[in-house]
């Protein structure tokens, strides 16, 4: 290879590395300004939207009351229910059939930063909800129910590991 | 020779679409619902009035900007408009305006009431948007009319348009900031505290972080910051049993009761958390810890305090 080849080589490399690095720049910086842009209201299109962009496969299901739609999906191989109050605020949750005491509730309750475990009794039987509940009117943005998402993931595997120990 | 030319330029064009796509994040769409172009439009904050066009599918949102009123043209979701009118102004300064502007047009329209100019910018959507491509277009189109007006000379006023009625919305908080930081620093918290007229007692989190301890309203709470990562605020109250925190947390959102007995100590615990891990405001902080205070009022209640 000779000097001009070479030249040119170092000259195609930097102009990649310059390119890149200004693509990915203008990328970051535009889905990090649409992402952080606050709303007080989750409208349907755009919970179903961010959920779509975390390739998560949803069932829409409408509630009882008008304005109430949940998303049912798996994640990390649990069902996992999202609720959209009117756009107010999200809910969340994980159901568990397994047998539990009210002290081994209170006990995930007490390490717990970002969930509550919940014992529901009815008709006889005995679930525990893991859920968590994000109030929107304060101000949200994409971003953060992302993580609310994702957040809630972390939360079910200590959950099942706590509660199987 | 050439095969290394091609070469180069087959890897440049590799290196780029694999760029692009690496960057792009939200969904396309090819074709907007009135729904979602209301919830876009809401997520930015604007205030607006709906009026329904003659053809079907077209609908026109009047929204004020910085005592301006600027509507926004729904043309079956296909694609979109934005102008802003003004009094009527020559045409050679409306010809200047469109050779060297980029991203709208003026133009002179004339209806039953006179003459007037128009600076409109168009979004086609059939070639597909994104929810930030329609926001730059709203930003842009902002700009647009900053360098329209000082192209003018700042001699004209908008034509007076029915101002829109408001819709029911949720109101954003007085005073405060949605700029959006993904830590919580001490200062940004004891800022947002300080607003709200609170003083605390500071004091270290082992581990890292503070605490503050204050009254709110009459209510001793606690706010913990884990190291900007995340926060936490708590009330203490008698010691209850596990049915009736079970029953409460049944009851409730945005929050969780637990029960503590710590060496012979037994109490209830009112607690929230949020996590600042995916963005936060000040704004949402204060958010929190107002609302805290009706947890609070209504937890006590419950306890029959």
């Amino acid at each position: 290879m000779n000097r001009r080849h070479v030249r040119q080589g170092v000259v195609l490399a930097v102009l990649v590395a310059l390119i890149g690095v200004g693509v990915s720049g203008v990328a970051a910086s535009a889905a990090q300004d649409a992402g952080d842009q606050v709303y007080r209201n989750v409208p349907s299109d755009r919970l179903e939207g961010i959920l779509r962009g975390m390739n998560i496969v949803f069932t829409k299901v409408p509630g009882k009351m008008e304005g109430v739609n949940f998303y049912d999906f798996d994640r990390g191989g649990f069902k996992i229910r999202l609720h959209n109050y009117n756009g107010k605020d999200l809910w969340i949750d994980a159901l568990f059939n397994d047998r539990t005491t009210l002290e081994k509730i209170n006990g995930w309750n007490r390490r717990a930063k970002f969930s509550r475990a919940v014992l529901i009794s009815s008709g006889g039987k005995e679930t525990i909800s893991l859920e968590s509940q994000m109030d929107c009117l304060g101000g949200v943005t994409d971003n953060i129910i992302r993580q609310f998402i994702n957040r809630f993931d972390g939360e079910i595997r200590d959950f099942v590991k706590y509660h199987s120990n | 020779m050439l095969h290394a030319t091609k070469v180069k330029v087959l890897v440049l064009t590799l290196l780029l679409s694999t760029a692009a796509t690496a960057g792009a994040q939200e969904p396309v769409y090819k074709k907007m619902t009135p729904e979602q172009m209301e919830g876009l439009m809401q997520g930015m904050g604007l205030t607006y009035k709906k009026i329904t066009g003659m053809n079907p599918g077209t609908f026109y949102y009047d929204f004020n900007r910085n005592n301006k009123v600027l509507r926004l043209h729904f043309f079956n979701g296909q694609d979109i408009m934005l102008d802003a009118l003004y009094d009527r102004q020559p045409l050679e300064m409306l010809n200047k305006w469109n050779t060297r502007a980029k991203f709208s047009r003026a133009c002179l329209h004339k209806d039953n009431k006179g003459e007037f100019v128009a600076l409109e910018s168009n979004l086609d959507i059939i070639g597909g948007v994104t929810d930030s491509t329609v926001r730059n277009f709203f930003n842009t189109f902002y700009q647009e009319i900053t360098a329209f007006e000082k192209h003018l000379g700042g001699s004209s006023t908008p034509t007076p348009m029915p101002m829109p009625m408001p819709m029911p919305m949720p109101m954003p908080q007085v005073g405060g900031d949605d700029t959006i930081f993904k830590n919580v620093p001490p200062e940004r918290l004891e800022k947002v505290m300080g607003a709200l007229n609170i003083m605390y007692k500071k004091s270290p989190l082992k581990g890292g972080g503070f605490f503050y301890d204050f009254d709110y309203k009459g209510s001793k709470m606690r706010v913990y910051n884990w190291n900007g990562n995340d926060l936490m605020i708590d009330a203490v109250f008698k010691t209850t049993t596990l049915d009736k925190v079970n029953q409460y947390n049944l009851q409730r959102k945005f929050i969780r009761t637990v029960l503590y007995a710590d060496g012979g100590n037994q109490y209830t615990s009112l607690e929230a958390n949020i996590d600042c891990a995916g963005g936060i405001s000040e704004n949402m902080i204060r958010h929190f810890i107002v609302t805290f205070d009706e947890e609070v009022r209504a937890f006590a209640k419950f306890l029959g305090n």
